[in-house]
């Protein structure tokens, strides 16, 4: 199902006068504000405030902890999950402690733990970092109490939805609402604190900061479109969630971070300044109908229990169309993450989390024609492929969301912690395992229901193993992503006490390089960008071992 | 006369070796495919002795407890790691 033409009009209306708002400033009203927004964020809570860190970075790191937690609840049941698919009854003994969930519960509920607790987490972790740092804002988050507050109302949402992944109503009530409702206040909170680390801004966001802050507020944004075409009832409905966290603020501020920290993880500007701007504008008017796509490519993730009303066939062939036209955005966010992390000629970093990235950034467009070309039979009403779309969602999520959240984490984690991962051996490996298990893993599974649909389709008795075969082999080579989580995770938190501590200067986001070779015209701008300052020497490439043409000065 | 280029000298001069685990590991890997090259040569279509009678995945079905297992032992080293850390002196 798509928005439908009107509500996507009024979502981007709404964007736009957010935009035009904040470039111009509200004047009288805005030095009202910023007062009464602190207000709300610190005094307001009473006694509560006093619980929480304000130091420096505190929030963004007790953020990017609690969510690395998630991460191995995730993978371990998302690992059940694809396990009890293909042997039902592995888990049977646990019945006797009334527990006994099905595969698409344990994948839910491990969907729910990755999606909202770890990337949703590392989201918000990370723009606490980088958004002050992109606006210039003086004094970085304005309340880094609250910041850290809020990471536990977000965390009891999170738990609240896994619980709802396995038994909706467990005491007769809709639990997912209540889990929505409490990781909405604190959304709201975080929504508020990252507001006024853009009102106190010395400079326009730069590059990636205007992509970042309207992934935060395209949810409010599409509650309040929906709400004035479709009526308020969609408050009180589950699909909410799928508005408020829907693909904007998953998929625009993934892309907004990853493009950050390719820049400044590999020491070089953004490769094209043209790709970003297609990203930007390509994302805002393309991916917008992914969050009400029936089981749409991203979307898909997030629906659980949601009944989605129908819509007009003029509104599917226009979100059809859009659908196909993101593929523009796609692309350019891969190869400017790709080329920005290639412009040195070096082979990524695997413990910065560069590697990680140009990984995920090229199976971004894999995934993005997988998904369209199984997904198109089910937006014409055919449901062919329906059974294998689970599949491509999980991979959706393990070959493009997670690595990337990783490698944003990875890349900012000595700057928020103040020190490096104690083991980069440990990253190494689990870098290697996790990229060979989701992706081998994976296609596996695909493979085996492949031939489960296919075989469906004979309509006659085919006596086959081998679709059993390759899902068992395709989860116990899943299984090596479980191993590189724990490694993960075991590093990120040693790394909280046996990490090196970084000096001040070396982990500056501000970087400062002492030679910068030229090879060919460049601006000032592009050579300050990549960290150059006045005592930066240039030299040209003929001067280098660099085979190449001498430099024209 | 022969042309004496002196950086042969410098550049030709090996200093470093990779480690002993390394060459093993290598060494073992090249005579197990040559094992197995030579014994589809020798004995074709047969099975190999003792592997081939070592159940490998198909035994796994039902055997999920191996995996939770493993988790089991994950979830500790993360609740120590947490627990002694936190409580360091």
């Amino acid at each position: 199902m798509f928005m439908d033409i009107q509500s996507l009009l009024i979502f981007w209306g709404v964007l736009a006068g957010f935009f035009i708002l904040t470039s111009r400033g509200l004047g009288v009203l805005g030095d009202v504000l910023r007062p009464t927004g602190l207000f709300l964020l610190e005094k307001a809570l009473g006694p509560a405030i006093d619980f929480a860190e304000g130091k420096p970075g505190s929030a963004a790191r007790a953020w990017i902890i609690l969510g690395t937690l998630w991460l191995f609840v995730s993978i371990c049941f998302t690992f059940l999950g694809v396990w009890v698919g293909h042997d039902p009854y592995a888990l049977i003994s646990l019945s006797g402690w009334g527990y006994s969930p099905s595969s698409p519960t344990l994948i839910s509920a491990g969907t729910v733990a990755g999606l909202y607790g770890f990337i949703g987490m590392v989201i918000i972790g990370s723009s606490f970092h980088v958004l002050p740092i992109l606006c210039g804002t003086p004094g970085g988050l304005p309340s880094e109490r609250n910041g850290t507050l809020v990471s536990t109302p977000w965390t009891v949402g999170v738990l609240i939805l896994f619980i709802a992944a396995h038994n909706p109503t467990p005491f007769g009530i809709d639990i997912t609402l209540v889990g929505v409702a409490v990781m909405a206040l604190a959304y709201g909170a975080v929504l508020v604190n990252l507001l006024l680390t853009l009102a106190n801004r010395t400079q326009s966001p730069k590059e990636p900061g205007w992509l970042l802050i309207l992934a935060f507020i395209a949810g409010p944004a599409s509650l309040i479109a929906s709400s004035i075409t479709n009526g308020p009832s969609l408050l009180a409905d589950p699909w909410l969630v799928t508005k408020l966290f829907a693909v904007p603020f998953f998929l625009w501020s993934v892309a907004a971070l990853s493009l950050y920290s390719a820049a400044i993880g590999s020491n070089s500007p953004l490769w094209s300044r043209t790709l970003s701007g297609t990203l930007l504008v390509g994302l805002i008017i393309t991916s917008s109908a992914y969050q009400s796509l029936d089981g749409g490519l991203f979307s898909g993730l997030i629906t659980q229990v949601s009944v989605v009303p129908d819509v007009s066939d003029s509104t599917r062939m226009f979100g059809t169309f859009l659908i196909a036209l993101s593929l523009a955005p796609m692309i350019a966010l891969s190869a400017n993450i790709i080329g920005t992390v290639r412009t040195g000629g070096k082979s990524p970093e695997i413990t910065n989390g560069m590697a990680i990235l140009v990984t995920s950034s090229m199976a971004l467009v894999i995934l993005w024609l997988l998904n369209y070309a199984f997904r198109s039979p089910s937006i014409a009403g055919l449901n062919t492929y329906e059974p294998l779309l689970e599949t491509i969602e999980l991979m959706t999520l393990w070959l493009f969301f997670i690595p990337m959240a990783m490698g944003i984490q990875l890349h900012l984690y000595p700057s928020i912690t103040k020190r490096s991962l104690p083991s980069p051996e440990r990253t190494r490996v689990g870098y290697w395992m996790f990229v060979t298990a989701t992706s081998a893993g994976l296609i596996c599974m695909l493979i085996s229901e492949s031939i489960n649909v296919s075989t469906s389709q004979l309509e006659v008795e085919f006596n086959s193993t081998l679709s059993d075969r390759f899902a068992v082999v395709g989860s116990v080579i899943f299984y090596g992503a479980v191993i590189a989580i724990i490694l993960h995770t075991v590093n990120v938190l040693r790394g909280l006490f046996h990490g090196r501590i970084q000096l001040e200067s070396s982990m500056s986001d501000i970087r400062k390089i002492e030679t910068f070779t030229i090879a060919e015209s460049i601006t000032i701008r592009s050579i300050l960008t990549a960290g150059a300052d006045v005592d930066t020497m240039l030299v040209p490439v003929s001067d280098t071992e660099i085979p190449g043409a001498p430099t024209e000065l | 006369m022969a042309n004496s280029d002196p950086s042969v000298d410098v550049f030709m001069q090996a200093n470093a070796e990779p480690k002993s685990s390394w060459l093993l590991l290598v060494l073992g890997f090249i005579i197990v495919l040559l094992s197995l090259t030579i014994h589809s040569i020798v004995f074709p279509g047969q099975n190999l002795p003792v592997i081939s009678d070592l159940e490998t995945f198909g035994s796994l079905q039902g055997q999920v407890w191996i995996f939770i297992l493993g988790m089991l032992v994950g979830t500790m080293m993360i609740l120590s790691t947490l627990l002694t850390e936190v409580t360091r002196e």
